[in-house]
């Protein structure tokens, strides 16, 4: 293993007898941005979980940083923030202790800016945790994660339960954050849209395992939508677009078009238009193939 | 240690509302007077600190308790603390170091200002009250480690939990069998260390849960309960593990267990009854039967230790059959013990004679197959002579005695001996009995004899003799097998009434007299200075004085050998001596010094303690015949407090 920001290998996690995911493998690169998409349920936030030392794996290993993340976790931690997915500090808990905490526990942490950012968001020091938004706990925790400097900060679905322009927020924060310190993210969210955009990498946990896991351009580039102009077209591509790895017969649903998984370009038959896909669009065609299956 | 800290600030800060409730509660114990006029204020303030201290610290060791970790895994908190680059030992120090410091804090803000500026609290038991609540602050911690567990558990809902409440019930019942084992065999002195000892067990493992179940359960809920669980019950079930073993290995002493001895007793030319502390066993004091030729013991329950509360009448008969007293389990009626002494192995068994009251005087025949008891009547008026058979207990007749008869009863300056002025009863054979009594007759006082025929139940009258004086009713002094007695102007003999020596009157400085055989009477002399001198009468010789300042003396007995035993002392320093004086030229000997007498041993020896608690068996030449324990006991180390405590039962004071 390397020290690499995150590093797992044949990862598995279970709750009692029931198996979330199993022989997940996965390498992010340092100053790269990694989305790890999925359905609900689907195990993302255990294997945030799992990447962070609070849960145990049930077999395989995960290195944050170089690093065991269970046995060394104090370690890996030194240099890893985390924002989960609701931010829970307890009601009766101020916000300038959350950052005096910080400041004893954390030997990098930045106050610099940290009170202006909070003001800005309408959160004083006073402030206390109980009576903060779902956005607000989220603004919290984002600042005081980025105020820690990190080498690799974890965010669970960050954009959980934020508005509009506190997404836009959100979204400038981190890309500010990624250019001027390379800090490497490894992020889970179902809002493609706002983060999408961020992604080097992508993974997506679906039935249990890490069913994709490549470069964002990769993937986008060998995902296309097939449109035919008749059902003679249809008919005469079938052979050509079956290569592409279609996700659903061409002739039951000519009409709609295909979308294929291995793009290629040279080999587009005549009559057959290709668009490009959304990473939303790539997502929902991976992990609904049965749905679309069954609406067919 | 900065992370430490910072854990502990932040706990601290959650719960400082704790401290200002404390501080508000400071108060209070000064307020009180003020609402309640009736009692003493300082009375009040000082009630008020301990208790409300105590309530106050244990009220917030359990909301602590619940809150430290618990609320926080419940409510999905830890992945926060957990996400910082806090070791968990450090998480779970802070945590749970705040959570039980405080309390502890809280409680002595209450207690200490009145400890500190309340005037009564200097007097020794208001600063004792003051101490025992501090203690009980203190045990603040052991409170929040189970409160933890129990909010945790409470929170999981998992079935996780039936599991220590089934190990719970278990060990409750080990240890419910534990103690009625150690109540049956004696050993109750132990069951407070052995309870406590348990519960610390328990807190020790609750708190290597708490430790497991941060650093094992994280953020999980579900398997930090899952932790506490298992933790919990095997702590639970090591405790009951060990209660079980150490009640079997604590009611099972061997007689090489003995530290020294604390107190022995002749019962049969064959057999010593030795008790003494033995190893690993504090405050308790195993019993033996010992016998002197084969140097075989036979345990005994220590219920039967003949100093036990309820273990003091004590007696054996001329053919060596023993009778005791001692407390059943779960009664207060204590029964009386019977025990065939020439057997090879002894075994006490029970009479289910289970006297009311104590016996004002018991013998047993000659054989031990009969006692002879006077008891009290019912309504504490008259008395009655009861004889049975034993060991069946079975009474075979029973007399009501005549009122002119009660005798004279007065406790003796040691409030546990047996040192009553009340009748004495002697089996003249085995169907005949004297009964000796000395009953008050206007100034003087009177020892009336009469034999009991036991077949014809009736008294025949004897002998009496008349117009005794004495200054108090204990200088009124009875050989024991009732035959003379000691006035204040000589000796007399129950059988004929008739004068054996006559003694000067009234001393000054006489401090008592003690008959012996053949006639001849013992007089003790002690100055208040401390100088004691001791003369037999009839002598020629003029007093012999003892050496060294001594305060208090005993006497043990007429060795058949001629030779008298006894001790002197100084009760408060320990520096008793044994000394033995040959009758014939009335010259003590000191044997030791440090030694506490026994008895007289036939045919010519002594047993004797001394004060490491050897147990050491003289000629009467002062030599050491045996040495049977060898003592290690010492005054003035911790080790020797129980022996302290021992001796103080003993000389009662």
């Amino acid at each position: 293993m390397t020290d690499l920001p995150i590093e797992a290998r044949d990862l598995a996690v279970r709750y009692g007898r029931k198996q979330v995911f199993g022989n997940v493998a996965l390498s992010v690169p340092q100053g790269s941005v990694y989305l790890l998409l999925g359905r609900n349920g689907e195990g993302k936030t255990s294997l945030v979980k799992c990447l962070l030392g609070h849960l145990p794996a049930a077999s395989g290993q995960a290195r944050l940083l170089g690093h065991d993340a269970w046995s060394q976790r104090r370690r890996a931690m030194e240099d890893v923030a985390y924002v989960p997915e609701s931010p829970e500090f307890g009601g009766n808990v101020r916000v300038g202790e959350i950052l005096r905490f910080l400041e004893g526990v954390r030997l990098g942490f930045d106050r610099t800016g940290v009170d202006e950012r909070l003001s800005a968001l309408g959160i004083s020091e006073r402030s206390r945790c109980g009576s903060l938004s779902r956005g607000q706990k989220t603004q919290v925790a984002l600042t005081t994660a980025l105020a820690c400097r990190p080498r690799l900060l974890i965010c669970d679905d960050p954009t959980l339960g934020l508005d509009a322009p506190a997404r836009k927020q959100l979204l400038d924060r981190l890309i500010v954050e990624l250019a001027e310190h390379e800090t490497t993210f490894f992020l889970t969210t179902h809002d493609l849209a706002t983060l999408g955009g961020l992604a080097d990498q992508i993974g997506i946990l679906h039935r249990g395992a890490l069913g994709v896991d490549e470069s964002a351009d990769t993937l986008r580039g060998r995902f296309r939508r097939l449109t035919f102009a008749d059902e003679e077209a249809a008919s005469a591509a079938s052979q050509r677009v079956a290569s592409m790895e279609p996700l659903s017969e061409p002739s039951g649903a000519w009409s709609k078009g295909t979308i294929v998984a291995r793009f290629e370009p040279d080999r587009l038959p005549p009559g057959v238009k290709a668009s490009p896909l959304s990473l939303e669009e790539i997502f929902v065609a991976l992990v609904d193939r049965e749905g679309e299956a069954a609406r067919a | 240690m900065r992370r430490l800290w910072a854990v502990i600030a932040f706990e601290v800060s959650q719960r400082r509302l704790a401290f200002a409730g404390a501080l508000a509660s400071g108060v209070v114990p000064w307020l009180l007077p003020l609402f309640f006029r009736s009692s003493p204020a300082a009375d009040i303030r000082v009630a008020a600190a301990t208790t409300g201290g105590v309530l106050l610290a244990w009220g917030l060791a359990l909301i602590f308790g619940v809150t430290a970790v618990g609320s926080d895994l419940a409510a999905g908190r830890m992945g926060f603390h957990f996400a910082q680059p806090i070791s968990t030992g450090t998480l779970w120090a802070g945590r749970f170091g705040a959570a039980a410091l405080l309390p502890i804090v809280g409680g002595a803000l209450v207690l200490l200002p009145t400890a500190l500026f309340e005037p009564q609290t200097r007097s020794d038991i208001a600063r004792e009250q003051v101490v025992v609540h501090l203690a009980l602050i203190l045990l603040s911690p052991a409170i929040v480690f189970l409160a933890n567990a129990f909010g945790v558990m409470l929170r999981s809902r998992s079935l996780w939990t039936v599991l220590p409440l089934v190990t719970t019930l278990l060990a409750g019942l080990v240890c419910a069998g534990a103690y009625y084992r150690m109540m049956s065999e004696g050993t109750e002195p132990l069951i407070p260390i052995v309870g406590s000892s348990a519960m610390a067990i328990i807190v020790l493992g609750l708190t290597a849960c708490s430790f497991l179940q941060v650093s094992g359960g994280r953020t999980s809920l579900a398997r930090a309960n899952r932790i506490l669980c298992l933790g919990l019950s095997a702590s639970v079930l090591v405790a009951a593990a060990g209660v079980h073993l150490y009640a079997k290995w604590a009611v099972s002493p061997s007689f090489e267990d003995l530290r020294g001895a604390l107190r022995a007793g002749v019962l049969s030319p064959d057999w010593l009854l030795v008790s003494g502390p033995t190893r690993g066993r504090p405050g308790y004091d195993a019993v033996f039967l010992l016998h002197r030729d084969r140097g075989s013991v036979v345990p005994l329950p220590a219920a039967h230790a003949p100093y036990r509360g309820r273990t003091s009448l004590w007696h054996a008969s001329e053919g060596g059959i023993i009778s005791l007293y001692r407390s059943p389990t779960g009664s207060d009626l204590p029964t009386l013990w019977w025990t065939d002494l020439t057997v090879e192995r002894p075994r006490p068994t029970a009479t289910g004679i289970a006297p009311t009251r104590t016996p004002l005087a018991i013998r047993l025949s000659p054989s031990g197959r009969r006692l002879a008891m006077i008891v009290p009547e019912d309504h504490r008026v008259g008395h009655r002579i009861v004889i049975r058979e034993l060991p069946s207990g079975r009474i075979i007749t029973s007399r009501a005695l005549a009122a002119s008869l009660r005798p004279v009863t007065a406790p003796s300056w040691n409030r546990y001996g047996w040192a009553w002025q009340a009748h004495r009863l002697r089996f003249l054979d085995e169907d005949r009995i004297l009964l000796v009594t000395p009953a008050q007759a206007g100034d003087g006082f009177t020892i009336a004899s009469q034999t009991f025929d036991v077949d014809s139940q009736t008294f025949a009258p004897g002998t009496r003799v008349e117009h005794l004086s004495v200054r108090n009713p204990l200088d009124l002094r009875l050989s024991s097998d009732g035959s003379t007695v000691v006035g204040e102007h000589g000796l007399y003999s129950t059988e004929s009434g008739l004068e054996l020596q006559r003694l000067d009157p009234d001393e000054q400085l006489r401090w008592q007299r003690d008959p012996l055989n053949g006639g001849r009477v013992l007089e003790w002399k002690a100055t208040f200075d401390g100088d004691v001198s001791v003369e037999i009468h009839p002598s020629t010789d003029a007093p012999r004085r003892l050496k060294g300042n001594s305060t208090g003396l005993g006497f043990s007995g007429e060795l058949p050998s001629g030779v008298l035993a006894s001790t002197t002392g100084q009760f408060f320093d320990w520096t008793t001596r044994l000394w033995f004086i040959p009758i014939p030229s009335g010259t003590p000997v000191k044997i030791s010094d440090g030694i506490i007498l026994a008895r007289p041993l036939p045919p010519d020896g002594i047993l004797a303690i001394d004060l490491h608690g050897s147990l050491i068996e003289y000629t009467t030449l002062g030599q050491k015949r045996k040495v049977w324990v060898e003592g290690e006991l010492s005054l003035g180390d911790r080790g020797s407090l129980h022996r302290t405590t021992m001796l103080r039962r003993l000389w009662g004071f």
